[in-house]
């Protein structure tokens, strides 16, 4: 069964196309066939941690969810530009950074049946063993969509009260959504945080299994939209922290 | 708290320079007043002393003068050609002088009148007219003198003296005047004497080569006196500074015991212990913060919680895409042979509201 996994946090900039884009790149390497898709309709910016310009982009999700073309034309084959050997495969679906499309999605929210019988397309025409849903933070209707399509919902927080409030929301929308799996990573960590203190207590708190804590780096901070830092330092500590909390999100 | 601005331009003086300035300063001011007072002091006694010899002196040789002889000699008596005079008077007068002076032998003597010019004296007798060969003023030489003619002449009045050592070829001297007297009680001349000051000078010379010694070997011994004093108070205020700039670097493990003991306590073997109690007291209050950072207090608010999902899922969208969501969810299980009738019961438990969307999912 193909795991559709759904990355969304409470608050901008936690971090999940950054966690995202590794995330892909670690499945490609582990021989996965992985779809990632940019549902971050109002401030897309996959694409670009993939180095990939705007106007490489011949179709967009909306497009496709606008009626405008056929869910494969939506693809773009990442692999190669990994240039990992013996790997699976990576495609990405971008969504459009046009004014006038982003608008329209705002204006009208898409259909779900729409997008899931893409998503169905896609699976079974292309053997796909992942498809990563990368949102727009918060729980608007889009995001909604999203997270009901899930089958694991990945939910990113920073150490604050106020994630933490907003956590708590999700989770709780997820679980009515009947999400099957709900995993949390801590992101941004201050050096001294008792690890296992924590993971014991967000899984108490939030009843959903902790898959990682990742500890505040500068150097993650610095390239966090620059590269892809897998394929740039793939032997990096941090890197080894991506790998085993991939390992806990695929062990199911 | 405000951090201080240590890129403000600000000048660094040690507080070993201070001390060493201070206290130079310092003694320069006190040796200054001390040198002043001492040589003035010496000065006066030496002088007072001078003075009181001439005094007894002159008030000695005036009084065996006798003044009528004296008056005689000066309206009767005619000078030679060598400006002396065969008058029995003359010499008999200029002896009197000459004995005197040999008996103190710092004192030179010689006689006087008013002259009929301004400020015109007129000398009758010197007892270097004795000398051989004579010296000294001649009978009834003119004199004007031009450095403070007064006194002289208040020496026709008065006992004057003239207590300002000046010099000239022969030497240094001080001056005193007294009237000549005749025996009707008239002022008919005046004595004067100079008397040698060397003695005086001598002194103050000696005040300024000793103390000048003294200045140099007290002022050098003081100096390296608080040269090591400063360094004795200060050497353990740099070591302080260098264990608080370690401390503010985090590391709180330094040790304060070369500071702290020793059977004698001062100031600041009190600051270094003080400083290492507090020192010890904020490591253990960051210990206290760092260990409630590690616990990760997480507080939700229930009510607002549950405010929050009700107005997300209360809403006709999320209750259509639950529908659906369950819907997809059954057909999901269903396709990868998962599925059971207990899972279905499940997902469908809620939903006898029967609004399970048709089947519009083709996939």
């Amino acid at each position: 069964m193909t795991e559709i996994i759904t990355i969304n946090s409470f608050r901008r900039g936690a971090g999940k196309s950054s966690l995202v884009s590794n995330l892909v790149v670690l499945l490609v390497k582990d021989g996965y066939r992985v779809a990632v898709i940019d549902t971050d309709y109002q401030a897309p910016s996959l694409h670009l941690f993939f180095g990939l310009p705007s106007e490489k982009i011949p179709h967009s999700l909306n497009d496709y969810l606008n009626g405008k073309c056929d869910i494969t034309d939506t693809l773009v084959d990442l692999t190669s530009s990994f240039n990992i050997e013996e790997a699976g495969h990576a495609y990405l679906i971008a969504a459009s950074t046009k004014s006038s499309d982003i608008m329209m999605m705002l204006r009208n929210p898409y259909d779900f049946t729409r997008f899931n019988n893409g998503l169905n397309k896609l699976i079974e025409g292309y053997e796909l063993d992942v498809v990563l849903l990368d949102t727009t933070a918060g729980l608007n209707e889009e995001t909604l969509v999203s997270i009901a399509l899930a089958n694991t919902l990945l939910v990113l927080l920073h150490p604050d009260q106020q994630d933490y409030q907003g956590t708590a929301v999700t989770v709780e929308v997820a679980n009515n959504l009947k999400v099957p799996r709900i995993c949390l990573v801590l992101n941004d960590t201050p050096a001294t945080l008792d690890m296992d203190n924590a993971r014991e207590k967000l899984e108490k708190t939030y009843q959903c299994e902790v898959v990682g804590i990742l500890p505040h780096s500068d150097i993650m901070l610095t390239l966090a939209s620059a590269h892809i830092f897998a394929l740039q330092q793939p032997n990096h500590p941090y890197i080894v922290l991506y790998q085993q909390l991939l390992d806990r999100l695929m062990a199911s | 708290m405000n951090e201080p601005q240590s890129n403000r331009k600000q000048l660094f003086v040690s507080l070993q320079a201070k001390l060493l300035v201070g206290f130079t300063l310092l003694f320069t001011v006190i040796f200054a007043l001390a040198f002043y007072w001492f040589y003035n002091f010496t000065t006066r006694t030496s002088m007072n002393r001078v003075s009181e010899d001439l005094k007894i002196l002159l008030l000695g040789t005036v009084a065996k003068v006798n003044g009528d002889e004296f008056q005689a000699l000066v309206q009767e008596a005619k000078p030679r050609a060598d400006g002396y005079t065969d008058d029995p008077r003359y010499w008999e007068h200029v002896s009197w002088l000459a004995t005197v002076a040999d008996i103190d032998t710092r004192a030179r003597f010689y006689s006087y009148v008013k002259g009929t010019k301004p400020n015109e004296v007129v000398f009758v007798g010197s007892n270097g007219a004795l000398w051989d060969p004579p010296a000294g003023a001649k009978f009834l030489e003119s004199f004007v003198p031009e450095y403070k003619p007064e006194i002289i002449f208040n020496g026709l009045i008065t006992t004057t003296f003239l207590l300002e050592i000046y010099a000239d070829p022969w030497g240094s001297w001080i001056s005193g005047y007294t009237p000549i007297k005749n025996s009707k009680g008239e002022v008919v001349g005046g004595l004067g004497a100079d008397y040698e000051a060397s003695y005086v000078l001598q002194v103050q010379k000696s005040i300024r080569n000793s103390v000048a010694v003294a200045f140099a070997f007290t002022y050098f011994t003081l100096f390296i006196l608080v040269f090591y004093i400063s360094i004795s108070l200060t050497r353990p205020v740099k070591s302080l500074t260098k264990l608080t700039e370690k401390i503010g670097e985090g590391e709180y493990d330094q040790d304060f015991s070369g500071l702290t003991r020793g059977k004698i306590k001062d100031e600041i073997s009190q600051l270094a212990h003080d400083f290492a109690i507090m020192v010890g007291k904020v490591y253990m209050r960051e210990q206290a913060l760092r260990r409630q950072v590690q616990e990760l207090k997480i507080e939700i608010d229930e009510s607002k919680r549950s405010h929050q999902v009700s107005e997300i899922v209360e809403t006709d969208f999320f209750k259509d895409l639950q529908a659906r969501a369950n819907n997809m969810r059954v057909r999901r299980m269903s396709k990868s042979g998962i599925f059971s009738r207990d899972i279905l019961k499940d997902y469908m438990k809620g939903e006898s509201t029967g609004d399970v969307p048709p089947s519009e999912d083709k996939g």
